[in-house]
């Protein structure tokens, strides 16, 4: 019988190979076989040969939970061992942990940073079939994109595309003062639009029915916030607001604007109530904000190819022989928030450099996180390579190991990403409050993002994991045990390329944040062409008009001592201008270009300290230069392609403004109407009194309280009703720059977050060099070495790679700040400086850090080092 | 107090009983001869390893044998410290039964 064995069947038992090992293995298939053979003999083989499958698949659950069951028993003496570990080594495991979690926490508040900034608008229903519809205005000379076309766009796409489902027209209007009985406020989002909107947009209505909230004029839909303003708990539909002395009837409320939309709003009143405006059916206008949404599954390049010169047949007679060309272009709505360019867009549009310039900023944080925690962990490597050993000698298989560790540090991302979260959640109120956002953890509760934060903490535990994995699980046994384990002698060991590669991230962060800082301080300093210091600016808003008494409200304000003048304006520096279109009497038909115009009286120029290059400022004695002369500026003057600022003196320009016709009478000197991060545009200046909206007091800041106390009080003497406001321009002229303070900021403190991470590593490192070298110390001191020598020793080679990570991260600082200066018109300069002090700073901050240890290590007693181990 | 499971104390009691000869195929026969029901070789495994860990048998290799191609076959052999486990839970099942004749929901009504 032995001689002659009959094989038992083939898959069941590649399945017991694949299922058991070893030992285990050959016990069951063994003892399988005996009776196998045993039945063979007697019995029909097709029925042994069932009942050998039947061994088998039947035992499938058994082996299966046995295997459950014993690797939970090493998973539990894992844990244990970790948790030993982790108390046992309380500072470097706090390092190694808070390291991690900081990174990720970084990670988190630039992952909701950045999905804000990317969900602009897409939380609209079927948002990839709505757009908006742009201008671009090109004449031979000038290009200019305009967000805003004229009122015919929207009804001509609906009436001759059958590509458009539904147009609809929105202006966002300048700030109305709201009332409502005792209720006076000035409010910033309020539009007119046409009711068609609510067919593009999803705006759900809490009251009122959205079919016909808009269709009949003075009709109002407010956001829930306006309604809980104004009517508190009762319920506003139909009653009335009055919005710049106009009453509107209450139709609608709708949901209070999310923040991450382009378009915000609080009061929608209907485009009826303007529909006898002049403007109405004008083709040259270019106020109307229009957007359209596609039938489904049409070809979107062809419709918008036609699209793009739907204005021709209407205005090309009346342009063409000007050179001038209108061209309409589609922007999907999700891209509007960051990738629109267009003049004037209604809320100031993201960047997405920023965007960009984040996601790497935190990839660079978690990256010195993991390089931190693989550093670390292959440090402490010494701690655990007794237990290396000991497990290698009771048989456990590198495989096994492996698993452990990289377990481990699996255990400690998750863990990490639990602090991270409660790190993100206490801090992001102080992101907001540094930037001035309104970010919120929120954005991340969605399966989909928690899961993928999970799934990406676990890959990074893993990616972190996998070098100390393999180092740990390479120890010798015999060599652990003797303690003959050398860690780190090698010169250049992959440890010394972490601690390099993250020093020089941290260097490449502070030069970044040093450049940004200097840019920001350079535009707040450099002079603007006029003075924006002391000056007081009353906005007059909610249709508030000074045509007619100007010179009387100056004269008012004026009386106080501490009021050295006043002058009266449509804007100021700082604030948003509007442009027309200018050409030189005689030349219409060859050059026209678009300019910013400003509207100031003869008080403006002194006042300001604008300095004149030619001819003369405006003279209160000649009565026509009231709405009857021009100034430009020195752009203009080039524009124009006047040499001398005595050629244009006298030239007649036409303005697109109601095509007024005036002299030249004055030239001057470029000043900074807008903020420095654009060239100095030129510029066109008339006394045009209907159009005056501020008032510029010039003030000495002597007793400024009670000066700005008469000034209340004239203001309630003059415009009752209307609530005071005030600002002072150089404050406000400084906000332009606040988008990219804001990202200034939140680079320093990522910057400061990085560097701090990357010193939690160092200082794990030195203190392990120390410990590891705690011999040495001593025979040195035995022999003679003094403490400042030991301490010298120790910091020695931390010195050398830093000063190695400043080299290398210099040229890359150098190109990458450079491309960003780019983005301003006036910049400051790089300099060496920036980089010597980054790299000192760097210097000093880890030699700080090394010290600590290196100080107690070296003045530690040499008997007691010596008797270590 | 210890515990053991069902299908441990069946197994272990064959063990017991089989002397000498307890290995996978005997110790399969003996349960189905005590309960009448044939368990599969993988619960069999699973419950001598366990128990094997817990202290109360040993695994015991034999000289190679010829039929397996020259490999032992492992016995188990169960230890003082399995016997005293048996008979503390003889105690208990007694103690347990203790005063139970006969069952049946009539007589425990009263």
């Amino acid at each position: 019988m032995a001689m002659n064995k009959e094989r038992p069947p083939l898959i069941p038992c590649i399945l017991l190979k694949l299922l058991l090992r070893g030992e285990a293995y050959y016990e069951f298939s063994d003892d399988l076989d005996e009776i196998y053979q045993h039945r063979i003999s007697c019995d029909p083989k097709w029925q042994v040969k069932a009942w050998y499958w039947f061994r088998v698949l039947e035992s499938i659950p058994g082996i299966i939970l046995d295997k459950i069951f014993w690797r939970v028993v090493m998973l539990k003496n894992y844990f244990k061992i970790a948790i030993r570990n982790f108390l046992r080594h309380k500072g470097y495991s706090f390092i190694n942990m808070a390291g991690f979690a900081i990174g990720m926490a970084c990670c988190l508040l630039i992952l909701v940073y950045v999905r804000h900034e990317l969900s602009y608008d897409k939380y609209h229903k079927e948002v990839e079939r709505i757009y908006r519809i742009v201008q671009d205005i090109r004449s031979q000379t000038s290009s200019r994109n305009f967000a805003y076309v004229s009122p015919m766009v929207a009804p001509t796409l609906k009436a001759e595309y059958p590509q458009v489902e539904t147009a609809a027209r929105a202006i966002p209007a300048s700030s109305r003062l709201v009332k409502q009985e005792m209720a006076v406020f000035y409010e910033d989002r309020f539009m007119y639009a046409d009711q068609e909107l609510f067919n593009i947009f999803t705006i759900p209505f809490i009251k009122g029915n959205r079919q016909e909230a808009l269709t009949r004029p003075r009709t109002l839909v407010i956001s829930q916030k306006m309604a809980h303003k104004y009517f508190g708990h009762e319920n506003p539909l139909g009653k009335t607001l009055t919005i710049n002395e106009r009453e509107y009837e209450i139709t609608g409320v709708v949901a209070n604007s999310p923040e991450n939309t382009h378009l915000k709003y609080d009061l929608i009143a209907s485009m009826e109530t303007i529909a006898d405006w002049s403007e109405m059916s004008n083709w040259y206008s270019t106020m109307f904000l229009t957007y359209l949404k596609v039938k489904p599954n049409i070809n979107i390049e062809e419709f918008s190819r036609k699209a793009s010169r739907l204005a021709d047949k209407y205005v090309e007679e009346r342009l063409s022989d000007r050179g001038v060309t209108y061209n309409y272009i589609l922007q999907p709505l999700s891209s509007i928030h960051l990738h629109s360019h267009t003049s004037y867009e209604f809320e100031p549009p993201g960047n997405p450099i920023y965007v960009y310039i984040f996601s790497f900023v935190g990839l660079f944080i978690l990256l010195i996180a993991s390089l931190n925690f693989m550093n670390l962990s292959t440090a402490r490597s010494v701690n655990r390579a007794k237990e290396v050993g000991m497990r290698k000698l009771v048989g456990a298989q590198r495989r096994q190991l492996i698993g452990q560790f990289l377990g481990e540090s699996l255990i400690m991302a998750v863990l990490s990403l639990g602090l991270a979260i409660v790190i993100a959640k206490f801090t992001i109120p102080l992101i907001n409050y540094l930037i001035g956002t309104t970010l919120s953890l929120n954005a991340l509760l969605n399966s989909m993002v928690l899961v993928s934060l999970i799934a990406g903490s676990i890959l990074m535990g893993l990616a972190a994991g996998i070098y100390p994995a393999f180092v740990l699980s390479a120890f010798k046994p015999v060599a652990t045990i003797k303690g003959m384990l050398s860690v780190g002698s090698r010169s250049f060991s992959m440890r010394t390329v972490l601690v390099i590669v993250q020093f020089t991230i941290s260097v490449f962060l502070i030069i970044g944040t040093l450049i940004m800082y200097k840019q920001f301080h350079f535009m707040k300093n450099q002079y603007l062409g006029f003075e924006k210091e002391q000056k007081l600016i009353l906005p007059l808003r909610g249709g508030i008009s000074i045509q007619d008494n100007y010179e009387e409200v100056k004269d008012l304000f004026s009386k106080h001592p501490s009021i050295s003048g006043a002058t009266a304006s449509s804007g100021v520096p700082g604030r948003p201008t509007a442009s027309y279109s200018i050409s030189l009497v005689g030349e219409e038909d060859q050059k026209i270009q678009d300019m910013f115009h400003m509207y100031f009286d003869h008080d403006f120029i002194p006042r300001y300290g604008i300095e004149m290059l030619a001819g003369r400022n405006f003279q209160k004695e000649m009565s026509t230069d009231t709405a009857g002369a021009f100034l430009i500026n020195e752009a203009a003057l080039k524009a124009f392609g006047w040499k001398n600022p005595e050629d244009s003196l006298g030239k007649r320009l036409r303005s697109g403004h109601g095509g007024r016709v005036n002299p030249v009478i004055g030239v001057t000197k470029n000043f900074h109407y807008r903020g420095l991060q654009t060239e100095v545009e030129p510029l066109i200046m008339e006394i045009l009194p209907r159009t005056f909206r501020c008032i510029t007091l010039s003030l000495n800041t002597f007793n400024l309280k009670e000066t700005m106390a008469y000034v209340e009080s004239q203001w309630k003497f003059l415009f009752p009703g209307y609530p005071y406001e005030s600002f002072f321009l150089d404050a406000d002229f400084d906000r332009q720059y606040r988008a990219d303070e804001q990202v200034g900021r939140i680079f320093g403190l990522f910057t400061s977050l990085g560097l701090f991470i990357a010193c939690l590593g160092l200082l794990g490192l030195a203190s392990f060099t120390a410990e590891s070298r705690t011999k040495e110390i001593g025979i040195r001191k035995v022999l003679g070495a003094s403490v400042g020598e030991i301490v010298l020793m120790l910091s020695k080679q931390f010195t050398r790679w830093v000063l190695l990570s400043n080299l290398i991260a210099w040229p890359i600082a150098y190109y990458f700040m450079n491309s960003w200066l780019k983005n301003f018109a006036y910049r400051t300069n790089v300099g060496i400086m920036i980089f010597v002090l980054s790299g000192f700073l760097v210097l000093v901050v880890a030699l700080i850090t090394v010290s600590f240890q290196s100080i107690r290590a070296a003045s530690s007693d040499p008997t007691d080092s010596l008797r270590y181990e | 107090m210890i515990m053991l499971s069902r299908a441990e104390e069946i197994i272990l009691l064959a063990v017991f009983k089989l002397g000498g000869n307890a290995y996978g195929v005997t110790v399969r026969e003996q349960v189905y001869k005590d309960i009448g029901r044939n368990w599969s070789f993988g619960v069999i495994y699973k419950t001598l390893k366990k128990m094997k860990a817990k202290g109360y048998v040993k695994k015991i290799s034999s000289d190679p044998i010829a039929e397996r191609g020259g490999r032992s076959r492992y016995y188990y052999e169960i230890t003082p410290k399995g016997v005293s486990v048996l008979e503390e839970i003889r105690t208990i099942q007694s103690s347990i039964w203790d005063g139970i004749q006969k069952l049946s929901l009539k007589e425990k009504v009263e």
